[in-house]
């Protein structure tokens, strides 16, 4: 094949078509729900640096981990102690990944003998012990409470399972049995990746493969400077908070300043807060993410590798929330700090100076709700991380979208059905929230309520939630999205009332290991996105349809709209 | 004689098989998309004799169309207290990961006619609310409301857990029906018995919405009945590649959605059958996509999901096919960073390829194949149409100059990245059955497939190319190859461990029954073949193996043999399996197939049907530049002889390109069969 814009991109499709074969063979095996239900993972292939060739995207949120965590995890082992048949798996935020439940498998590949490339994937395994079942504790002042620390170890050698770490992995993590499963899943998915990068070496032969690589890494930064090159010139400055950290009540301001200079930008998060005492704090490969997904946003369509992250750079000062240090705790960086970002960047920055081609903020939130107990049925332990959609920010043309996941995330619901034949629960309702939607010229989107019953004697729980003190922002005079609810009505009383009140936590979102029992009811009303445009100027046949279909409340209209029906 | 219709969106056509002289006619016409039951006549006009029709099948993409154009029911969705906004909710994920500006889809019932009833049954099949009269006459007086004014009601009942528990839907049903004689019911417990709630009132909604779109078009067709044998049967293609006659298929709405789409699966299976090649891959190539089929153990595969667009998931028994943006109408352009892409962008019928000359001035598929002198300008649709080369010429141009390459580089470059995203989509749908594509042949037809199929074969290392008769008409000779079947699953909970022989045995008893009740009411009274099949899962997973039922009853050895299957099925599959741990049974599956009379391929005589090539012309070929070609006609090929590339067989509908060194053979019953081995590709010690 040549090196030319025919035989680059067929290289560049079918680098794609590996990664999307390995996705699907860990998505038909993994054991929980998060990988195959969620889609909570992603597959990359890396060069013998361990630059990013190609990935298969699950979930954005795992870019970080894409661009930056394999580089350095063979920085530190050193590319020559790999051999055929070794898998080596990382989650430690202090050396290249995300937060602790996300664990990097990392195989080499060899050609001929010679190390040619490493095949990854990185998969949100939904218990790893820790303080709190499902690895989200919210009140964690420390790495070691967030659960089982795998600095970058073999898993496998020369094809074997390492029995000892093995051993520890499954000793350490509450639901061994879906440990076991969902890690087969990623190394049989590595295998897949193996094979097929065989076949393509064979087929185009090593030395082709040595100089088209770098060659798409050319590509897709071109890409990008050009879409960049499209943007205004010039600098913004935007600033919005995290309301406080589970442990103390205070809130953490993200400052960020983006500058647009010709075919580059730069992200700049000087002047953020000190990293906080509890997890919501973000390693630099979070910050990292977030920032680049903020830029993506308005591109919607390039290759993805290492070029594409060459035009855009990120600043964030060691010891912040959105670059923390050791041993800080870190769990939520990954699923509060990405959305706060990106709307930052394109909403609060970008859209200073391009408002059609952004969105007002989102619900902000990934509803991080964790459930930890033994079934009654099965006397099964079981644990579940749930989330919940909720409102995207109204954009120049269009309403938001209503009960969808945060931006950085693309991970499908639980279905009633499923989740009340696996756990003990059964809702009540599982609806869109009326009147959540920031009003506007364009209405941000619904957020959701869920309501469901304890079935089981007694289970805990745990909560990371945000929004719930500070609501999501309009844009160009849109009105705020509702905020966060997070309400419990206990067996026998009439009333439901905030978690934090009945059960004094300290954050009114982010608690852990609180006991609810049968016959509690549990309701979660998940944030609205902020409007935009004032909201006077929204169209009446929009607004008509708006109450005719329930989604603004006659009440809502007066109120927010000023009409009176 | 027996005939399948096939109606798309630019052609109807038709093959005709008469089942005493072996003889097969075809027919092409306009489609007729205001009402398409008209060129379902025409074509039968055309044809002629239409009382000697003994049996028609019609496959039809107006199902799909009437969605995607939104032109149903005012749809009305009952659905339990509580959840009235499943189907807005979804599954909170979407298509496109770095796009603010998506659109959230609307569901086909608006919220605002959608009505709650206060009732409950729980995961276990246990009612925990009943369904109170006075709640079910409330119900009633609001539908009443709802349906007010409205031109074309239709309902749809989704309530929670009904596929453990139908009472409560049942109930609903037969009210309803009492109360509003005249609206059709669709009830998901019927349509679809299977977990998820969102994915199955998506289904039932789509039901209910399309409905009348099938009793205007069964109705249409019901004239076009009366012209041919009053006992002749007429029957609608349903997505699962069975068939439903016209007086019942109303009322299996949900199941005709992809009917337009079976036909080319099914003609792939007829072939793997008479030809004895179990393991085929289907291309089949046309204007705008071309879609991707297997064929496994002479066997069609299924799947039992289909996105009709990202916010209506249909649940159901479908043939199995990808559709990728690859067709004759594919546009070449640049992306942002500078590489050539082919598709997904379409010049579509109109304005088509720049060689059409109705203004089209991108660079297409076609057009590249016009520059090299594969397709003749003078002999398109066998001469139908008239193509204009400078016009292709002008439009590759433009690439070329990009490409800083010659005229006939930029078009072979434009052919290879159409085949390669053609064997791209081919290795998806190989690997995620666990299936290795070198094994296969590849079955091409549709307008173009055979003209790309040697390139995308060898890409792929695929030994072997077979191009059936009238490969532009492959869909509709699919329908006539078709026989009876129905599909029935139920979500169930068996566990390896605790499950019980006797508790499945009474399962699929009742699932046995259901299904042979239907293909009964289908008219069917002939033998019935029943295939049981349970998709297992290790406790914990939730994506499903489907695993055959060994024959025979069912007894206390049937589970544990059952995992054995699963075991090393998953091993087989993925590469690994975990013998030790505890499986699930999740979903008990039953099909039943009739035996239908099929057409049979005669052998041609070899003497009336030879004849050397009617022309010689420059063909560019990889590797090769400029070579002379012979031209053939497909009909002067002589059963049992063989030919050389580098040349061109041209036909009615179709066009095969044969590359320099390979060989073509034709088989008795005038299939085109194409060694690929070695050809095609450059190889790189070739080139310095």
């Amino acid at each position: 094949m040549d090196l030319d814009p025919v035989g680059l991109k067929i290289l560049q499709n079918q680098l794609v078509n590996i990664c999307q074969e390995m996705a699907m063979a860990m998505m038909r095996t993994a054991y929980s729900p998060i990988f195959s239900e969620s889609l909570d993972f992603c597959t990359i292939l890396f060069d013998r640096q361990g630059e990013m060739i190609a990935m298969a995207d699950m979930n954005p949120a795992m870019l970080g981990s894409a661009a930056l965590s394999g580089r350095w995890i063979i920085e530190e082992l050193g590319a020559d102690s790999f051999e055929p048949g070794d898998v080596v798996v990382d989650n430690d935020p202090y050396r290249g990944m995300c937060h602790m439940p996300e664990h990097l498998l990392l195989a080499p590949f060899f050609y001929e003998g010679e190390l040619a490339g490493f095949v990854g994937n990185v998969g949100h395994v939904g218990e790893i012990g820790g303080k709190a079942p499902g690895s989200f504790a919210a009140d964690a002042t420390e790495i070691y409470q967030e659960g089982l620390r795998l600095p970058p170890v073999k898993l496998m050698r020369g094809g074997d399972y390492v029995q000892d770490i093995w051993k520890i992995m499954l000793a350490n993590h509450r639901t061994p049995d879906t440990t076991w499963g969902d890690f087969n899943a990623m190394v049989g998915s590595l295998t897949i990746g193996q094979r097929r990068l065989q076949e393509l070496f064979a087929d185009h032969g090593p030395q082709f493969m040595n100089e088209a690589v770098p060659a798409l890494y050319d590509y897709a930064e071109s890409w990008l400077r050009s879409e960049i090159q499209e943007l205004p010139d010039g600098e913004w400055d935007a600033s919005d908070v995290i309301e406080d950290d589970g442990v103390v009540d205070t809130a953490y301001t993200i400052k960020v300043r983006v500058v647009v200079d010709g075919d580059g930008a730069i992200i700049d998060f000087t002047g953020t807060d000190a990293q906080a005492k509890g997890p919501i704090n973000a390693p630099y490969t979070v910050t990292f993410a977030a920032a680049c997904n903020g830029f993506f946003q308005l591109f919607k369509e390039f290759p993805l590798n290492a070029g594409t992250y060459r035009p855009l750079k990120v600043i964030a000062p060691p010891g912040t929330v959105v670059n923390v240090t050791h041993p800080a705790p870190c769990v939520a960086g990954q699923t509060e700090i990405q959305p706060r970002i990106i709307d930052l960047v394109q909403g609060a920055c970008l859209g200073q100076v391009i408002p059609d081609r952004v969105a007002a903020a989102g619900g902000g939130t990934c509803s991080n709700f964790l459930i930890g107990g033994t079934h009654p049925d099965t006397g099964r332990y079981y644990t579940h991380y749930h989330f919940d959609g909720m409102g995207w920010g109204g954009r120049y043309a269009n309403d938001g979208n209503s009960a969808c996941n945060a931006p950085h995330s693309n991970c499908p619901n639980t279905p009633i059905e499923v989740f009340e034949t696996r756990f003990p629960f059964r809702h009540l309702q599982y609806r869109l929230r009326p009147d959540s939607g920031g009003a506007g010229r364009q209405r941000g989107g619904l957020g959701i309520v869920r309501e469901f019953e304890v079935l089981a004697d007694e289970l805990s729980v745990s909560a990371l939630y945000e929004r719930m003190k500070e609501e999501p922002w309009g844009i160009v005079g849109g009105g705020p999205g509702a905020r966060t609810e997070l309400l419990i009505r206990q067996a026998g009383s009439s009333e439901f009332r905030p978690f934090g009140e009945v059960f004094d936590t300290t954050s009114p979102s982010k608690f852990t290991n609180v006991t609810i029992r049968r016959g509690d009811r549990v309701m979660i009303k998940t944030a609205g996105g902020g409007g935009y445009g004032p909201p006077q100027e929204r169209l009446p046949e929009k607004l008509a349809n708006d109450i005719e279909e329930g989604w603004v409340t006659p009440e809502g209209a007066r109120q927010d709209y000023g009409i009176v029906q | 004689m027996i005939v399948g219709i096939d109606t798309g969106g630019t052609f109807t056509d038709l093959v005709a098989f008469d089942e005493v002289s072996g003889e097969r006619r075809i027919v092409k016409v306009s489609s007729t998309p205001g009402a398409p039951a008209a060129a379902v006549g025409a074509a039968l006009d055309e044809l002629g004799a239409a009382e000697q029709v003994s049996r028609l099948v019609v496959g039809t993409t107006i199902v799909i169309n009437a969605v995607l154009q939104r032109k149903g029911a005012d749809a009305v969705f009952l659905t339990t207290a509580g959840f009235e906004d499943v189907a807005h909710i979804q599954r909170i994920n979407r298509p496109t990961l770095y796009d603010l500006q998506w659109n959230k889809g609307e569901p086909l019932a608006k919220r605002a006619n959608t009505v709650g009833v206060v009732e409950r049954i729980d995961a276990r099949g246990q009612v925990v609310q009943p369904l109170e009269t006075a709640e079910l006459e409330r119900v009633l007086d609001q539908v009443a409301k709802v349906v007010e004014g409205m031109s074309n009601p239709a309902i749809a009942v989704c309530l929670l857990f009904s596929f453990r528990n139908s009472a409560h839907e049942a109930r609903l049903a037969e009210a309803l029906e009492a109360r509003f004689p005249t609206i059709p019911v669709s009830i998901s417990s019927r349509i679809c018995p299977v977990w998820r709630e969102y994915e199955r009132s998506s289904t039932t909604i789509a039901d209910a919405y399309v409905r009348p779109i099938i009793a205007d078009f069964v109705r249409d067709l019901q004239q076009v009945q009366a012209r041919i044998h009053p006992d002749s049967p007429v029957s609608l293609m349903k997505s699962n590649g069975g068939q439903i006659p016209l007086r019942t298929a109303t009322s299996h709405s949900a199941q005709l959605l992809l009917s337009g789409l079976a036909g080319g699966l099914l003609a792939g299976k007829y072939y793997a059958d008479v030809l004895e090649r179990p393991s085929l891959i289907t291309l089949d190539m046309g204007g705008t996509s071309a879609d991707v089929g297997v064929i496994r153990q002479k066997q069609i595969s299924f799947r039992d999901s289909y996105d009709i667009e990202w916010a209506i998931p249909i649940v159901g028994s479908f043939v199995d096919m990808t559709t990728i943006g690859a067709g004759g109408s594919s546009i070449a352009s640049f992306d942002r960073g500078g590489l050539l892409r082919v598709g997904p962008d379409s010049a579509g019928a109109d304005p088509g390829p720049a060689a059409y000359g109705f203004g089209g001035t991108e660079a297409t598929v076609t057009d590249a194949n016009v520059v090299l002198g594969r397709l003749d300008p003078d002999y398109f649709l066998g001469g139908k149409m008239q193509l204009d080369a400078t016009r292709s010429a002008e439009a590759v141009a433009v690439i070329a100059e990009r490409l800083g390459n010659s005229l006939e580089e930029a078009a072979l470059a434009i052919v290879r990245m159409a085949n390669e995203n053609m064997a791209n989509a081919i290795r998806l749908v190989t690997v995620d059955r666990g299936l290795d594509y070198r094994e296969f042949d590849l079955l091409a037809f549709g307008g173009a497939g055979s003209l790309h199929a040697a390139d995308v074969a060898a890409t792929l290392g695929m030994r072997r190319v077979v191009v059936p008769l009238h490969p532009g008409l492959a869909s509709a000779f699919g329908l006539i190859a078709a026989t009876p079947r129905v599909d029935r699953s139920r979500t169930c909970s068996f566990d390896s461990e605790t499950g019980l022989g006797g508790e499945l045995s009474a399962e699929f008893v009742r699932l046995v029954h259901e299904v042979e009740r239907d293909l009964a009411e289908d008219g069917y009274d002939d033998e019935v073949e029943i295939l049981r099949s349970v998709n297992m899962r290790y406790l914990g997973q939730n994506y499903e193996q489907e695993i055959a039922v060994p024959d025979g009853p069912i007894d206390d050895s049937t589970i544990p043999e059952l995992v054995i299957r699963f075991h090393s099925s998953h091993q087989s599959t993925y590469g690994y399996s975990m013998p030790d741990n505890p499986c699930e049974l999740a979903q008990l599956n039953v099909v039943a197939l009739g035996s239908g009379q099929r057409p049979s391929l005669p052998a041609l005589p070899a003497s009336d049907r030879a004849h050397g090539p009617r022309a010689e012309r420059p063909v560019f070929f990889e590797g090769h530049d400029w070579l002379d070609s012979e031209i053939y006609l497909r009909q002067d090929l002589a059963p049992g002889s063989e030919l050389r590339g580098p040349a061109v067989i041209a036909e009615l509908d179709s066009t095969t390109l044969v590359h320099p060194n390979q060989t073509l053979s034709i088989d008795e019953h005038g299939l085109l069969h194409l060694e690929v081995v070695g050809v095609t590709r450059q190889q790189p010690a070739e080139t310095t």
